[in-house]
C-alpha cells in the first residue's frame, strides 16, 4: 500500500533565477520587439581588482543584445471553460497577447473577449452563455451557463465564435472518486504551520487523473489548484494513495506565499477527476509553468489543448467529490 | 639531449622489396621504434626530400614510402624525439628498415612543427585533425587546465555545444554521433564540470586525433567523427614525475619503464580543487550576477593508469584504464530544495598487437566501458532519482598487411551493450518505492571490415573500404502490454538471447587523392554509416541528463553519407599549410525528445515522447596553419548549415538543429618571446545557436502560458571569446622542468549566452505583469594561474 505519497518533488524544477534579471540588466519593451541593455558589471565592482581593470581597460565595453524581429503571433481565441457535475458550466474567453508587448491593466481587460458568442450543448439541449462579471476570478469576467447543470458521464460540447474566427472544444464528465479522510499535519517544529493530507483511493478498473483544489474559508473565495497541477494513477492504480498539500498561491506569478496552512484554517478540498485530453492539458501546463524558467527540463514546446480550430486552452469536465477539513 | 645519434640497421625481417614500375623505384617497407625501449612510435614522419615524398608510421610503428633505386636521405623526426636524418641504399633485394629515434622531452616544442608535414597533402585522409601535446601545453587554458576537445573544438567544422553543454558538433552532427575512443575503449560522456574540462588528463596523452569525413572501416556505429585519444608510456629509466598545482584542479602522474626497458607503466590521478581556490575568491565578486554559479557545488576527479610490455620482439601487450566522477549540485535552501546530478566514467581496455614474421601484423583489443548518470532532486523529506547507464564490453582484431602496392587491414569488432535508460526511485520520508520495474536492454553490435589503399600512381591513391555492420537487441526483455485507459493487462517476457530486433547494414567507404604537385593535391571522399545507439536529448540544453538508447523495434538505427572534397596545400618550404574543404551530409532517423528528461521518465512509453526525423548539413571550411617560426598558430573558419525535418516539428517543414552555427571563427596563435617565455592567444566568434522563443501569451486559472513560436527559429547572440596565456618555462640543472602558467579565460568579460529564459511576474491585484527576459551566461573573465613541473 502507498501511504504518505507526495509528488512535490516535481516542484523542485521550479527553481529560477528571477534574481539574475536584476543583476543582468533591464530591458525596453515594444510592440514587436525588444532590446536588451547591460550594465557595465564589473567596471564598478571590481575596480579595487588592479589585475583586472588593466585588462578591462583595454578591452571591456558594453555590449547590447540585438533586437529580435518577432513576427507578430496569430490572433486566438482563448478557452478556460470548466464544467463539474452539479455546477453550470463557467468559461473564461480571452485572446492571447503579443509576447512583449506590455500588460498594464488596460492591457490584460483588453484580453477579455467581452463579444463572444458562447454556445453550449450536451446533445440534447444547447445553451449561449451569458458575460458576468466575477471579481473572485482574474481576469473578473466569464460567461456562465444557465439551464445545463453538468451531469456524470455526458459529453459537453463548446462552441466559441468572435471576429470571424471560431472554436470547438468537448470535453466528459468523469466518475468522481471519493475522499476517504483528510487530516491536518504540523510542521516538524512548528506549532502553528503544517500541511494537509488527502487520503483516497483509485479505483483499479479504470484510468483515473485527478486534480485537487483547496480553499480557506474566510481567506480565499475560490478554489486555487494544489502544487500538484494534475496527477495520473499511473504509479498507483487500484491502490489508497495519499497526498501532502501546501497552501497553493492564488497565481504562480505572485512570488511570495508562504505555503502553509495555519492552524485553525478551514480548508475546502476538492478532488476532480477529468478524462484524457483534459489532463493532457493540464499535465502539460504543469510542466510549462513548473519548468519553463529551467534549462534542465524545459522544453519550450507548446501545450496539448483540447480546443479545435483557431483556439487554444481547454474545456474541462470535472466529477468532482468534496471535504472540509479544520486544521487543529 | 641533442648530440644522441640514430641507429640505423637493416635487419632483414623477411619483408622482400616489391617492385612498383620497373626496375627504377621500389617500395621500402621499415618501422619507427623508440630507441631506447624499442617501443614503437606511431605518427613519426619519414621524409625523403630529394622526391617530396612522405610517409607516416602506422599503429605499429610501420611505414612504406617508394623511392628511386639508390642513395637515398631521409629525415625522420616524432613529437617529443630527436629528429634525424639517414641515409640508406635502395635497392630490390634491400631488407625492411629498422629506424629508431631517441627522446628528446627539452626540444619536443620545436619538433613537433614538423610532424605530419607530409602527411597534409600526402594522405589519402583528410578531414583529418590533430593535436600535438606541445600545442596542448601552450594555448591558454580554462582554470590553468589544459584540455584535448576544447583545443578540436578551435578547428574548423568542429563546434562546442553551448558553454557548459558537454560534447562537441562535427559538421553539424549532433553529439551522439561522435565515437570517442580512449586507447580504443569507448567513452560515452568525456566530460567534466558540465563539460568544460575534458576528462582526460593532458599529463598522459600522447595523441589526439580527430577524422570528419572519409572514416575508415574499421571505425563505425557513430555517423560524424572519430576522436581517438592515445595514452603515453613511462619511456624514462628512472621514476618520472609530473604534476599541476591548479585553480580548477591539480594533478600527479608517475611513470617509468622497467624490465630493461621491455615494460613501462603510468599512474595518474587529478582532483578538483574547484571549491577550495575559486568558491571563496571569485564568487562573492559574481554573487547577484550568476546566482547558478554562487548556490552550486562541483566536484570531479579522475585516475588513470596503465602498463605496457613486450614480449620476444613480435608481441606487445598493453592495459589502460581510466575512472572518472563528478557531482554537481544546486541547493535551494530557502525552498528546501535540491537537484543534484552525477556522472561517471569507467574504461578499460588491453591490447595485444602482433608482428608476423612477414611483416603482417594483428591487432586485438578488449574493452569495457561503464558509463552512469545519477540526478537526484529534492524537496523537504522528498527525494527523486534518476539512474541511467551504459555498459560495454567489446572486442576487436584487426589484421595489417601489405601487398605489392595494397596496404590492406580488415577485421571483426564485436560489442555487448547494456543499457538502462531510466531507472526512477522516489521516497518520501522512510519509505522508499520504486516506481515501475523498467527493463534493461541489452544488445549486440558488431561489424566485419576491410580496406585496401592502392597507389594507382604517382599521382592517384585511393582508398576503398566496406564494413558489415549489425545490430541485435536480445532479451531477457519484458513487453509489457496496457489497455486503452493504460492499466497493463499483460506481458510477455523474452528469455535471456531471445532477438528482439535485427539490423545490418553494408557501410561502404572511399577516399582518393590526386596529387597536383609537390606541395598541393586535391583529395575527395565519401561515407556511408549506420549508427545503432541513440542519445535522446531534451530540447533546451544538452547536459549528461540526456539518455542513451539502443535501436529497438521502434527506434530504428540512424544512417548517414557524407560527400567532401578539398584542396590541401603547404608553401614556404612547409612552414604554411592551408585547406579548403566542402562537405554535405544526410542522416536519417535523427530522434529528439518531445518533451524534457523528466516528463519522459514518468511516462510509460519512451516512444510517446520522441520524435524521428532526418539531417542535413553541408559546409566550407578553411583552415590556415603556420608551423614553424617563433609566431605558430592557426586559423579555421567554418561556413555551414545543419537542417532539421521532422514530420511532427514545425508542421514537417525544414528548421535550423539547435546546433546550427553560420559563421564559426577561430583563431590559436603562440609565440616565443624568448626561451622561457611564450605567449599565446585564442580567439573564438561563433554565430549564435538556434532557439525557440514565445510568440505570444495567454491566461489559465490566471497564470501566464507561453505559446511557442517554430522551433528553433531565433537565435542567441553569438558567442565570442579571447583567452590570453603566457607560460615561462625553467629548466633546471638536475633535470626538473618547471613551467609556470597564466591564462585569462574570456578577457574582455562578455557574457555568452547559455540560455535565455522568459521570466514573468506579476501582481494580479494591481493589474500589472511583467515578462523579461533573462540572459544567463555560465563564465565571465576568468584568470588562472596554474604551475607544472616534471623531474
Amino acid at each position: 500500500m502507498l501511504t504518505g505519497m507526495n509528488f512535490d518533488f516535481w516542484k523542485y524544477g521550479s527553481v529560477k533565477c528571477k534574481d539574475t534579471a536584476k543583476g543582468m540588466g533591464e530591458q525596453l519593451k515594444t510592440q514587436r520587439q525588444y532590446t536588451f541593455v547591460r550594465r557595465c558589471r564589473i567596471c564598478a565592482r571590481n575596480s579595487g581588482f588592479i589585475g583586472y581593470l588593466l585588462l578591462l581597460l583595454v578591452f571591456w565595453g558594453c555590449t547590447t543584445m540585438p533586437e529580435l524581429d518577432i513576427e507578430a503571433p496569430n490572433d486566438l481565441i482563448v478557452v478556460d471553460g470548466v464544467i463539474e457535475q452539479g455546477r453550470q458550466s463557467r468559461v473564461f474567453v480571452t485572446r492571447n497577447a503579443p509576447y512583449f508587448s506590455s500588460i498594464d491593466s488596460a492591457g490584460l481587460r483588453d484580453l477579455v473577449l467581452s463579444r463572444a458568442k458562447v454556445t453550449l450543448t450536451d446533445g440534447e439541449q444547447s445553451e449561449v452563455l451569458i458575460l458576468r462579471r466575477d471579481n473572485r476570478f482574474f481576469p473578473p469576467f466569464y460567461y456562465a451557463g444557465n439551464e445545463i447543470i453538468g451531469e456524470i458521464g455526458k459529453e459537453y460540447t463548446l462552441y466559441v465564435s468572435y471576429g470571424g474566427k471560431s472554436v470547438r472544444a468537448m470535453t466528459s464528465i468523469p466518475e468522481p472518486v471519493d475522499i476517504d479522510s483528510v487530516w491536518f499535519e504540523l510542521d516538524a517544529g512548528e506549532d502553528s504551520i503544517g500541511s494537509i493530507q488527502i487520503k483516497f483511493t483509485d479505483p483499479l478498473e479504470a484510468k483515473n487523473y485527478y486534480r485537487i483544489f483547496t480553499m480557506v474559508q474566510g481567506e480565499e473565495d475560490k478554489f486555487n489548484s494544489a502544487f500538484i497541477i494534475a496527477i495520473d494513477d499511473q504509479f498507483f492504480n487500484g491502490k489508497d494513495i495519499s497526498f501532502r498539500l501546501y497552501r497553493a498561491p492564488e497565481s504562480f506569478l505572485a512570488t511570495d506565499e508562504s505555503g502553509n496552512f495555519m492552524l485553525g484554517d478551514t480548508v475546502l478540498l476538492k478532488l476532480s477527476t477529468m478524462d484524457e485530453q483534459t489532463f493532457n492539458f493540464w499535465n502539460t501546463y504543469q510542466e510549462e509553468v513548473i519548468n519553463a524558467t529551467n534549462p534542465f527540463a524545459s522544453s519550450m514546446i507548446n501545450l496539448e489543448s483540447n480546443v479545435e480550430g483557431q483556439g487554444l486552452g481547454v474545456w474541462s469536465g470535472y466529477g468532482a467529490s468534496r471535504d472540509t477539513v479544520i486544521c487543529q | 639531449m641533442k648530440n644522441l645519434t640514430a641507429i640505423i640497421t637493416g635487419i632483414f625481417i623477411l619483408g622482400l622489396p616489391i617492385h612498383i614500375s620497373g626496375q627504377s623505384v621500389v617500395k621500402v617497407i621499415g618501422h619507427v621504434s623508440n630507441c631506447a625501449t624499442d617501443s614503437v612510435l606511431r605518427g613519426a614522419t619519414v621524409v625523403h626530400p630529394a622526391s617530396g615524398k612522405g610517409a607516416v608510421s602506422g599503429p605499429e610503428g610501420a611505414f612504406s614510402l617508394t623511392l628511386p633505386v639508390g642513395r637515398a636521405t631521409l629525415q625522420i623526426s616524432f613529437l617529443g624525439y630527436s629528429a634525424i636524418d639517414t641515409s640508406v641504399v635502395v635497392s630490390s633485394g634491400m631488407a625492411s628498415l629498422k629506424l629508431c629515434l631517441n627522446e628528446d622531452p627539452v626540444q619536443y616544442d620545436e619538433v613537433v612543427v614538423t610532424a605530419n608535414e607530409r602527411d597534409f597533402t600526402e594522405s589519402v585522409r583528410m578531414g583529418d585533425v590533430r593535436i600535438s601535446r606541445s600545442d596542448l601545453e601552450r594555448l591558454p587554458k580554462f582554470l590553468g587546465e589544459a584540455d584535448p576537445i576544447r583545443l578540436l573544438q578551435l578547428t574548423p567544422g568542429v563546434q562546442s555545444s553551448t558553454e557548459g553543454g558537454v560534447g562537441f558538433f562535427v559538421r553539424g552532427g549532433s553529439i551522439d554521433q561522435n565515437l570517442v575512443l580512449y586507447d580504443g575503449a569507448t567513452v560515452y560522456n568525456p566530460g567534466h564540470l558540465l563539460g568544460f574540462v575534458s576528462a582526460f588528463n593532458p599529463d598522459i596523452i600522447s595523441d589526439v586525433s580527430l577524422i570528419k569525413s572519409g572514416i575508415p572501416a574499421a571505425f563505425g556505429g557513430r555517423l560524424s567523427s572519430v576522436m581517438q585519444v592515445k595514452t603515453d608510456r613511462g619511456r624514462s629509466d628512472s621514476l618520472k614525475v609530473q604534476g599541476q598545482l591548479g585553480l580548477v584542479a591539480s594533478r600527479l602522474t608517475l611513470s617509468r619503464s622497467f624490465d630493461r626497458k621491455r615494460g613501462s607503466f603510468y599512474a595518474s590521478a587529478r582532483g578538483a580543487t574547484l571549491d577550495l581556490f575559486i568558491k571563496p575568491v571569485v564568487f562573492p565578486l559574481l554573487a547577484d550576477v550568476n546566482p547558478f554559479l554562487n548556490q552550486s557545488s562541483y566536484f570531479f576527479y579522475d585516475y588513470n593508469g596503465g602498463v605496457s610490455y613486450r614480449i620476444g620482439e613480435r608481441d606487445y601487450l598493453s592495459f589502460s584504464a581510466f575512472y572518472s566522477n563528478d557531482r554537481y549540485s544546486i541547493e535551494r535552501s530557502e525552498r528546501m530544495a535540491g537537484t543534484s546530478m552525477a556522472w561517471g566514467n569507467l574504461v578499460m581496455s588491453a591490447q595485444w598487437s602482433h608482428l608476423f614474421k612477414d611483416d603482417a601484423r594483428l591487432h586485438t583489443s578488449y574493452s569495457r566501458t561503464n558509463y552512469n548518470f545519477d540526478l537526484e532532486g529534492s524537496q523537504s523529506e522528498f527525494v527523486f532519482s534518476l539512474l541511467s547507464s551504459v555498459k560495454d564490453d567489446q572486442f576487436k582484431s584487426t589484421f595489417y598487411k601489405d601487398i605489392g602496392s595494397h596496404r590492406i587491414n580488415a577485421g571483426i569488432e564485436l560489442t555487448s551493450h547494456t543499457f538502462t535508460p531510466n531507472e526512477i526511485d522516489v521516497s518520501a520520508g522512510g519509505l522508499i518505492m520504486n516506481f515501475l520495474s523498467y527493463n534493461k536492454l541489452y544488445a549486440f553490435e558488431g561489424g566485419i571490415f576491410a580496406e585496401d589503399e592502392i597507389e594507382l600512381s604517382p599521382r592517384l591513391s585511393i582508398s576503398a573500404g566496406l564494413r558489415y555492420s549489425f545490430f541485435n537487441q536480445v532479451g531477457p526483455y519484458t513487453e509489457y502490454f496496457y489497455d486503452e485507459t493504460s492499466l497493463l493487462r499483460d506481458s510477455l517476457h523474452y528469455s535471456e538471447g531471445t532477438s528482439l530486433a535485427f539490423y545490418h547494414h553494408p557501410e561502404p567507404r572511399i577516399s582518393m587523392r590526386y596529387t597536383l604537385s609537390s606541395s598541393a593535391s586535391l583529395k575527395a571522399s565519401y561515407m556511408h554509416m549506420a549508427q545503432y545507439i541513440h542519445l535522446a536529448t531534451s530540447a533546451t540544453v544538452s547536459l549528461p541528463t540526456d539518455i542513451w538508447l539502443p535501436s529497438s523495434r521502434e527506434i530504428k538505427p540512424q544512417y548517414g553519407d557524407q560527400l567532401s572534397a578539398g584542396y590541401f596545400t603547404t608553401w614556404n618550404d612547409n612552414a604554411f599549410e592551408g585547406s579548403v574543404e566542402l562537405y554535405y551530409k544526410r542522416s536519417e532517423n535523427q530522434l529528439e525528445f518531445l518533451r524534457g528528461v523528466l516528463t519522459n521518465s514518468i511516462r510509460l512509453s519512451m516512444m510517446d515522447n520522441l520524435a524521428v526525423g532526418k539531417g542535413r548539413a553541408y559546409g566550407a571550411e578553411v583552415f590556415l596553419r603556420k608551423k614553424s617560426g617563433r609566431l605558430t598558430g592557426w586559423t579555421g573558419y567554418t561556413i555551414s548549415r545543419s537542417e532539421r525535418i521532422f514530420d511532427v516539428v514545425n508542421e514537417g517543414r525544414i528548421y535550423p538543429a539547435k546546433f546550427d552555427r553560420r559563421h564559426d571563427l577561430s583563431v590559436a596563435a603562440m609565440y616565443d618571446l624568448n626561451d622561457r617565455w611564450n605567449l599565446s592567444a585564442v580567439f573564438v566568434y561563433v554565430s549564435g545557436s538556434a532557439f525557440t522563443l514565445p510568440e505570444s501569451r495567454y491566461l489559465i486559472e490566471g497564470n501566464l502560458v507561453n505559446q511557442y513560436g517554430n522551433v528553433n527559429n531565433y537565435r542567441m547572440p553569438p558567442y565570442s571569446r579571447l583567452d590570453l596565456s603566457a607560460t615561462k618555462t625553467v629548466k633546471w640543472r638536475n633535470g626538473m622542468v618547471s613551467t609556470l602558467d597564466f591564462s585569462i579565460y574570456n578577457v574582455y568579460n562578455r557574457s555568452n549566452p547559455f540560455y535565455i529564459y522568459f521570466s514573468a511576474t506579476g501582481d494580479l491585484d494591481n493589474y500589472r505583469l511583467e515578462v523579461e527576459p533573462v540572459l544567463v551566461s555560465l563564465f565571465p573573465v576568468v584568470p588562472s594561474v596554474s604551475w607544472r613541473f616534471e623531474f
